[in-house]
């Protein structure tokens, strides 16, 4: 479904990303972790068209996509939840909603979903007529999902979906995230919080100072020693994981 | 200070200020999207001044429809030309930009009309008062207030209820946002400057009708007063545009009554001082909405 | 001292500069017809504004639209100081008595012209120094405005609209050209010098100087204060070149032009001041020719008024489409050397004729 060449994005002379290759299968999770600075924004931003590609090629349903504006990848496909939220705050959660729809002409169906979507997630349903800057942060994040889904999207890519929230609202988004995949929506995420990300995905990849280090399914990552002790500190006592995943979260 | 002339300097105000908040919101408009202060705003005014005192002879209704759609075209194109190939660009750049629009547009209506003044009336109607008491009311200035209140319901509606108009408030309280749920930049843009067309051909009307003579200057005013209302009432946020529009001609209206007589000529320094003091102590504007913070 | 060599590494850039002006002046005035000397003179005075105003926009990096705002202060003050006695009795009929009867020789005039306009930033520079980005553009836009009413309007001092005339006419082609040299080296020695380099450090990174201890509101306050002196020397000069001076001239239309001539030739480094100057004088000139319908060399355009402007505006549009960094690209003349220019072109024509990716806004 994307497939990603040999990114190179630079600030200036800097590079923050250099050479970085990855692909997503349609129906697949993938995550993509690293600490901070390592280019996992960028590499988003590059993607989807905020940032200019200084080389590299980007592919959607093998379709060459590098370089698109985001409005026109936003059609052909891809949403992205950035990071954090930005929900418009001066806008009501139904405009929030309707905007998320903006790239369909099929006004009922678009209504029907924004009904379903308000039943699915109460809080929203509640102050659908509120200004969105009134929602608490896990709100906003069902929000900014709730969306990003409008565009019946064939991937969904999410910018650091847990920051700046309680863990019990994470827990709740990768629920959410669970849910989505299972309806067979592509997922790509990029995340700090390398424990999560690595257990809900499929396949991860690693990245550092711009290069991706390390690749492969949960699996074969949690076994690896130098990553559980790197990048994943203590794993979260429910995980329920210790050795490869064998059922499906 | 008799009641004759609080009344008559209230109902001065509420006209001047109608036509102040009119100027505004058309700086305002392109500013909550692209941070950008559109100097070139006077021209457009200049355009819709000039094009109905060149068709003198035909019927007022068409003159009126023909000089609103030249000038929406012209704020269009003006948008593709000269500002596309600078978006993005650093506030002072933009700044920099519009004023050489600005510049060339006035320098260009000398080049192809000459610099005479041209002379025309709008409609005989509008030059004529009726009286309450021993307060004067123009026709002009009822139309301006009726005419101004029924664009910013328009406005109003048009930013609520259509699907543009809601892209248009999302561009403007976080464009690369709106850009990711799909808001095609280019189409709002152009829709800004459209609707900021639209109210500088309203302005022109008012202007026109008021002065009955035409210059390449005669938007000037209209921009730094509009820019001092925009100051005055929250930059970027629309209703604050109004706001300061009323404000300032509330301000204008008084410092005009009450200023010692040898001080009067001085109010146009009394205004940007206040500017100046008003952007020492609040940079963002005398209101400031959600959607500001952290814009200037 | 060891803070010569790196000093003199640099002064190659500072010869170019100065060789550049003289060159540029030798050969308009050789070249050109007796009408050209003024226009000259006009150049040069063009020059120490435009020196003076990058000193605060081009090492600070807030732009500022107000410094004809200080010229106008200089320029009437040296009116005020210069304009004898027993004309001043007879052309101001309001002025007070102590200032009509003070008076100056020409140079010291000037010289306390530019130092009125730098008290006046002094004041100024308390709230100004906290300012950047569009809050100062708009500030600076106010004060222009300001001192345009107040001078349109305060008879007594500067005989309101009606302009203040009489005023001697000292400013020979030598006067100016020896200021604009003057003025262009102290400029240089003031931005290679440590309090330069603190300024600089403001324009690129404010955070990151603050992170060093540079006062930020500091070094910007003595940035205006000096701009403001010598954009007020330069407003001096001006007044007693035109003999007469009226607000306008001191208004929105020459603010655009010498803004262009600042962008036009690029607003962080000096050569672009003097580049853009000197290119934007000649242009300027030779449209006005054109529009007046007198003809240069071959071409024979029917005259246009306005045109002038037209052609002024359009150029500077395309600077700012196509190379918002100016002509120097911000850099100092020199630094690379020709091969860097070169290379800079070559690669500007390289990057136009090859895909350009969507620019994100």
């Amino acid at each position: 479904m994307l497939r990603v060449d040999d990114l190179v994005v630079r600030y200036g002379r800097v590079p923050a990303v250099q050479g970085v290759s990855f692909s997503v299968a349609e129906g697949e999770a993938v995550a993509i972790v690293g600490p901070n600075g390592a280019g996992k924004t960028t590499t988003l931003s590059a993607i989807v068209g905020v940032v200019p590609a200084a080389e590299g090629v980007v592919r959607l349903g093998g379709v060459e996509v590098t370089g698109w504006a985001p409005e026109r990848l936003v059609r052909h496909g891809l949403s992205l939840v950035p990071e954090g939220r930005h929900i418009f705050a001066t806008l009501t959660v139904i405009e929030n909603l309707r905007l998320g729809a903006t790239v369909r002409s099929d006004r009922a169906a678009v209504q029907t979903e924004i009904d379903a979507l308000l039943e699915r997630f109460p809080a929203l349903g509640r102050l659908r007529r509120q200004s969105a800057g009134k929602l608490s942060g896990g709100e906003q994040q069902q929000l900014a999902i709730a969306r990003a889904l409008l565009s019946r999207p064939r991937m969904l890519v999410l910018d650091e979906p847990s920051l700046g929230l309680a863990p019990l609202v994470i827990d709740q988004v990768f629920e959410l995230l669970g849910e989505l995949r299972g309806r067979g929506v592509t997922i790509l995420l990029v995340e700090q919080n390398a424990a999560r990300a690595v257990l809900f995905a499929d396949r991860s990849y690693v990245l550092r100072s711009g290069r991706v280090v390390l690749d492969g399914t949960s699996a074969e990552l949690l076994g690896h020693a130098d990553f559980v002790s790197s990048y994943l500190g203590v794993v979260p006592a429910d995980a329920g994981v210790v050795l490869p995943v064998e059922e499906a979260p | 200070m008799n009641g004759t002339l609080i009344m008559q300097s209230v109902v001065d105000a509420i006209s001047l200020g109608s036509l102040y908040a009119l100027f505004a919101l058309g700086i305002a408009l392109i500013f909550g999207i692209l941070q950008l202060i559109n100097f070139a705003h006077s021209e457009l005014v200049m355009v819709g001044a000039f094009a109905l005192v060149l068709m003198n002879d035909v019927p007022l209704w068409l003159r009126i429809l023909s000089m609103i759609c030249i000038v929406v075209v012209t704020a269009v194109v003006m948008e593709r030309i000269a500002f596309r190939p600078v978006r993005g660009a650093n506030p002072a750049t933009l700044l920099i930009t519009s004023f050489a629009v600005s510049y060339l547009l006035q320098n260009l209506a000398i080049l192809i009309l000459g610099p005479e003044p041209r002379s025309g009336s709008v409609s005989t109607f509008l030059d004529e008062s009726f009286q309450v008491g021993d307060i004067v009311i123009l026709h002009l200035d009822v139309v301006t207030v009726v005419v101004t209140i029924a664009l910013l319901v328009g406005l109003a509606l048009f930013l609520t209820r259509t699907a543009i108009g809601v892209q248009m408030r999302a561009a403007a309280e976080d464009f690369r946002t709106a850009r990711l749920v799909g808001v095609r930049a280019n189409r709002v843009i152009a829709t800004a400057f459209a609707i900021s067309g639209l109210l500088a051909a309203i302005a022109a009307l008012l202007l026109t009708a008021q002065a009955g003579v035409v210059t390449n200057t005669i938007g000037v005013n209209v921009v730094l007063l509009a820019f001092v209302a925009t100051i005055l009432g929250g930059m970027g946020s629309l209703g604050g545009a109004v706001l300061g529009g009323f404000l300032l001609g509330v301000v204008s209206v008084t410092l005009q009554a009450s200023l010692p007589l040898e001080l009067r000529s001085y109010r146009d320094a009394f205004l940007f001082a206040a500017v100046f003091l008003v952007l020492v102590i609040r940079p963002d504007g005398l209101i400031v909405t959600r959607a500001q913070r952290g814009r200037v | 001292m060891s803070s010569l060599v790196p000093l003199a590494r640099r002064a190659p850039t500072l010869a170019l500069l100065l060789a550049l002006v003289a060159a540029a002046t030798g050969l308009a005035v050789g070249l050109g017809d007796a009408a050209i000397d003024r226009v000259v003179v006009s150049a040069l005075i063009n020059l120490v504004v435009v020196v003076g105003i990058y000193v605060f926009v081009g090492l600070t990096g807030v732009f500022s639209f107000g410094h004809l705002g200080f010229m106008a202060i200089g320029a009437y003050a040296v009116g005020v100081l210069t304009v004898p006695p027993d004309l001043k009795e007879i052309l101001f009929r309001s002025m007070p008595a102590w200032l009509e009867s003070f008076e100056l020789p020409f140079l010291l005039a000037v010289v306390a012209g530019g130092l009125v306009a730098a008290a006046v930033a002094l004041i100024l520079a308390v709230p100004l120094s906290r300012m950047a980005g569009l809050t100062a553009a708009l500030a600076t836009l106010s004060i222009l405005i300001t001192v345009y009413t107040v001078a349109g309007n305060w008879d007594q001092v500067t005989n309101g609209a009606q302009g203040m005339s009489g005023i001697p006419t000292n400013t020979s082609l030598g006067v100016a050209l020896v200021a604009s040299l003057l003025v262009i080296v102290a400029t240089w020695l003031l931005q290679e010098s440590r309090l330069g380099l603190q300024m600089r450090a403001t324009r690129e990174d404010p955070i990151a100087a603050r992170a060093v201890g540079i006062r930020v509101g500091r070094e910007r306050g003595i940035a205006l204060v000096a701009s403001a002196f010598v954009v007020g020397v330069g407003g001096g000069l001006f007044a007693q070149l035109q003999g007469n001076l009226t607000p306008d001239a001191f208004y929105l239309a020459p603010t655009f032009l010498l803004i262009a001539m600042l962008v036009v030739g690029g607003m962080t480094s000096l050569s672009g001041a003097v580049v853009g100057t000197i290119l934007i004088s000649a242009l300027s000139e030779f449209l006005r020719r054109i529009e007046s319908g007198s003809g240069v060399g071959p071409l024979d355009i029917p005259g246009r008024p306005g045109l002038t402007e037209v052609g002024l505006a359009v150029v500077l549009l395309l600077i700012l489409a196509l190379r918002p960094s100016g002509l120097t690209g911000g850099r100092e003349l020199g630094a690379g050397g020709l091969e860097g220019v070169v290379g800079r072109a070559r690669r500007l024509v390289g990057s136009r004729l090859g895909a350009r990716p969507e620019k994100a806004p």
